[in-house]
């Protein structure tokens, strides 16, 4: 695979990880 | 009960949401980058992805003599903007299908290198993923007889 097929799945995935991690922490406080 | 095993129990995740964010942001990078490309020099696809060097080689020459090409890189340069900022997302996709359906044909039943069988099927999945996700949109598009409602009549926002 090329860099610019790969890039935006690593992007993609990078941006899930900060989403979900951050609705974790939220959640956490929250309760 | 300590903080992890609160959020264990509060934390009930809509993985739904979480792949069609995933699937927006790949596909909408793909698109930015790849239209993005065609107007400025980002990076060069020699190697495995010159399309000169794939029976899509006659077609692409066409597109790029007719002006087309110009044309599907700036829709895919909009879509790219539209799918990264979560705006206009339905429309996005919409828009984009013809693109897709397009890439992934030449992709699965004209080059079938295994390489561009791959971005063909990306393409086409992630695009029908994210109509899936806004079927809702659509669906009053399925009309068995429609009704009249043009633009000029003020009906066209009606239901």
């Amino acid at each position: 695979m090329m860099p610019h097929q790969y890039g935006p799945l690593l992007f993609a995935t990078a941006v899930l990880l900060i989403a979900l991690l951050s609705d974790w922490l939220r959640t956490g406080t929250r309760r | 009960m300590n903080a992890t095993a609160a959020r264990s129990v509060g934390w009930r995740p809509d993985w739904g949401r979480y792949a069609l964010l995933w699937v927006r942001m790949a596909f909408g990078s793909h698109s930015l980058i790849s239209g993005l490309n065609h107007f400025l020099p980002l990076f060069s696809i020699d190697g495995g992805g010159d399309p000169a060097l794939s029976p899509i080689g006659p077609l692409m020459g066409e597109l790029m003599a007719t002006g087309l090409y110009d044309g599907v890189k700036l829709v895919e340069t909009a879509v790219g903007i539209c799918l990264l900022a979560n705006r206009f997302v339905p429309l996005a996709a919409l828009v984009e299908l013809p693109i897709s359906v397009v890439i992934a044909w030449l992709c699965l039943f004209v080059d079938e290198s295994p390489n561009i069988v791959f971005s063909g099927l990306r393409e086409i999945s992630f695009n029908l993923f994210i109509l899936a996700c806004y079927a809702g949109y659509f669906r009053p598009v399925v009309a068995w007889k429609a009704d009249v409602r043009p633009v000029w009549s003020g009906r066209s926002a009606g239901r």
